[in-house]
């Protein structure tokens, strides 16, 4: 995923334990998010949506399938 | 008695609310969970005379994500509510706090609790951030929506905490007399993406302004681009972390020469207007043994005010982002680094700190690493070794040796963690999932109340351990008195006394390390509490009040304490040793106990006491034979 591009989330999929926090984390299928930065040698991806920023290691942000 | 819980998100103000309404102190940090443990208060007396005697206790929560629960603290909200974990209470109602720039995701646990049965008091905090980007929310349609009163509140000024109240009030006597048909609420990912959608189109109903987002995030984002760059981001960490551990010796020093000479001042009137035994008590023991720790609070209260500063910004949370990957090459992950730096200032919030961490193998190798970092207490025991090794003109050196003692406790946690992740059998990955919050300008009043406060409360704590110490240490340096008619001096008393005898008993264990038996006997007090060891080596050593700064005098006696054969005993060699010794050691019974606490296994916690301690010894005494044998 690219930075500053926006993306739709299509599905989250992975490990119940990770896609549980997601959710409530306020991801969801059909939301748009912004990659802002990749850190910490790549692995960590920091992304925006309405008016939240997270920081994803790569396995969870793995779970986050869009385009 | 009535009894409302605050819950919330992680972060969105629980704590700064439960301040105001109880008047409490708690320390409140932009950082998101940041608080671990429940707490108890009663309403503050004005407020509950405000509203005819209404005076109920309220209860402070770690924040959760949602009522299904994933880690340790989110657990301690959990049981509060459902199980009457805090303290037995019967709750009565909840006081929902969200974020109110937070609106669409917080909503969402507004919805779950309002399906618990629960009578609910709604708070919106960060009204200030709000009225700052001009984001209005219609309160009453929200208040339509829920179904339960809802009340603006400005942490800053306390604005709105009357109404706050006043509903809490209301809402406990419309439900008086009524069954609470409390319950947990069903919880799958359907009903959640439901609940999500429905949310985000309630917060874009309730807000007056379009792209409020990004209005909100701009300054945030602006500022990421520097501190999250992908080098920069690195530099940054680093030059703030060595600015706050050398500022620790340089940025003290002309308070804490102040407050030496004060206390040699002071030690010296005593001795001289009060005669005799009481005198020398008085102004080597008791005045000593407190100047001998009061001295030190300037560096303590500066570390506090550093932590506390980086805390309330909100970078915390980036730089635990940042340093996930390198973290994970030793078996923790970004969210230890909270815990870990929090062990900077003292073990015991540390390691409870580590609640927080959702994988059970991170949580206990944290929970492991956190006692070498280099606590409060060991400054007292740094600052004096520094002193001895480097002369007063050369602050900025020493300061620079003061930073390479923290990096060194760093790489002892992360030796120690990269060994633990090899033993420990893996559970689960370490979890990242980390909200960055919103940068936000350090209050500077309220942080240097919260570290006046904690470094009184280092006092207060240490306090009483010492002055019976020194009372004990005194007795113990200073008796048995000579027969009536025979002359002696206080260095030849000294030698024949109490202490003397045990110390030479136990001498031959601190030979090796270069030590004679009165710096070994500063070495087995600094286990009742580590800065004992100043006070414990100016008792051994006699120092009293002779018009010179105590700390002056102290590495005087120790330039020129000599063993038996004439040879020196504080070289740079026992310097350094001491100094490795009590980087690794774990001295502090309070932490071994926290350590049973949270990993609820006793053998954990004396496994580590025990093999701390050893290893300290063994890399002590084999740094200064090298180094003796290189001819220090």
């Amino acid at each position: 995923m690219k930075t500053q591009q926006p993306i739709t989330i299509e599905s989250i999929e992975g490990p119940e334990d990770i896609v549980k926090r997601l959710y409530e984390l306020g991801l969801f299928p059909s939301l748009q998010i912004v990659v802002l930065h990749k850190i910490s040698f790549n692995s960590v991806t920091v992304i925006q949506f309405n008016e939240t920023i997270l920081a994803l290691n790569e396995e969870e942000m793995t779970c986050l399938r869009g385009s | 008695m009535s009894a409302w819980v605050l819950v919330g998100s992680p972060n969105s103000g629980k704590t700064t609310l439960y301040n105001w309404l109880t008047g409490s102190k708690f320390k409140t940090v932009n950082y998101p969970g940041a608080t671990v443990e429940y707490s108890v208060g009663l309403l503050q007396n004005h407020l509950s005379g405000a509203h005819a005697g209404y005076a109920p206790v309220v209860i402070d929560t770690p924040g959760i994500y949602s009522l299904q629960v994933q880690s340790e603290d989110e657990q301690v909200t959990f049981s509060t509510l459902f199980l009457k974990k805090a303290e037995q209470k019967e709750i009565t109602g909840v006081v929902c706090v969200l974020d109110g720039t937070q609106l669409s995701r917080h909503l969402v646990l507004a919805e779950q609790l309002r399906q618990t049965g629960y009578p609910i008091v709604f708070v919106v905090t960060m009204s200030d951030l709000l009225y700052k980007n001009k984001v209005q929310l219609d309160l009453e349609k929200l208040e339509k929506e829920l179904g339960f009163p809802i009340v603006l509140f400005d942490g800053l000024l306390g604005a709105g905490l009357e109404k706050v109240v006043l509903s809490m009030k209301a809402s406990e006597e419309f439900s008086k007399g009524r069954n609470l048909d409390v319950k947990v609420p069903e919880w799958s990912m359907e009903n959640q993406q439901v609940l999500m959608k429905k949310s985000v189109q309630l917060a874009e109903r309730v807000t007056s302004k379009q792209n409020r987002n990004l209005e909100i995030t701009r300054i945030t984002r602006q500022i990421d681009s520097l501190l999250l760059h992908p080098v920069f981001g690195f530099i940054f960490f680093f030059i703030f972390m060595t600015l706050l551990f050398s500022a620790i010796y340089w940025m003290a020093a002309p308070v804490m020469d102040i407050i030496d000479s004060a206390f040699g001042w002071l030690a010296d009137v005593v001795t001289n207007s009060v005669p005799g035994l009481v005198g020398n008590f008085l102004g080597a023991g008791l005045i000593a043994a407190i100047g001998g720790v009061v001295i030190f609070v300037p560096q303590i209260f500066i570390l506090f005010l550093g932590i506390g500063i980086l805390e309330s910004t909100g970078y915390l949370a980036r730089v635990a982002a940042l340093i996930d990957r390198p973290l994970s090459w030793i078996g923790l992950g970004g969210r230890s680094f909270v815990p870990l730096l929090s062990g900077f200032a003292c073990a015991i919030p540390a390691i409870m700190a580590t609640r927080n961490i959702s994988s059970k193998k991170e949580r206990l190798i944290a929970q492991s690493v956190i006692p070498f970092m280099t606590c409060s207490a060991r400054l007292p025991v740094f600052a004096l070794m520094i002193s001895f090794l480097f002369s007063e003109s050369q602050p900025l050196l020493a300061g620079a040796v003061m930073a390479l003692l923290y990096f060194f406790a760093i790489f002892v946690g992360a030796v120690a963690s990269g060994i633990l992740s090899r033993l420990i059998a893996s559970t689960q990955k370490p979890r990242l999932m980390m909200e960055l919050p919103l940068y936000r300008r350090p209050r500077f009043k309220v942080l240097l109340t919260q570290s006046v406060h904690r470094s009184k409360s280092f006092l207060s704590k240490a306090g009483p351990i010492i002055l019976v110490l020194a009372i004990i240490l005194w007795f113990a340096t200073n008796f048995p008195r000579p027969d009536v008619g025979v002359e002696m001096s206080d260095s030849e008393i000294s030698q024949q006394s109490y202490a003397a005898k045990v110390g030479q008993k136990i001498e031959p264990l601190f030979i090796p390390m270069g030590l004679d038996w009165r710096a070994g006997f500063g070495l087995i007090s600094a286990f009742a509490a580590r800065e004992v060891f100043v006070s414990a080596l100016a008792l051994v050593f006699n120092i009293e009040g002779d018009g010179e700064a105590q700390t002056e005098s102290l590495l005087q006696a120790m330039r020129t304490a000599t063993f038996a054969d004439g040879k020196p005993i504080f070289t740079v060699a026992s310097v350094v040793g001491i100094l490795i010794f009590f980087s690794i050691a774990l001295q502090c019974i309070s932490t071994v106990g926290i350590l049973k606490r949270e990993s609820g296994s006793w053998n954990l916690a004396l496994m580590q006491l025990l093999i701390s301690n050893v290893a300290a010894y063994i890399l002590a005494v084999s740094v200064v034979q090298i180094l003796k044998a290189m001819g220090y």
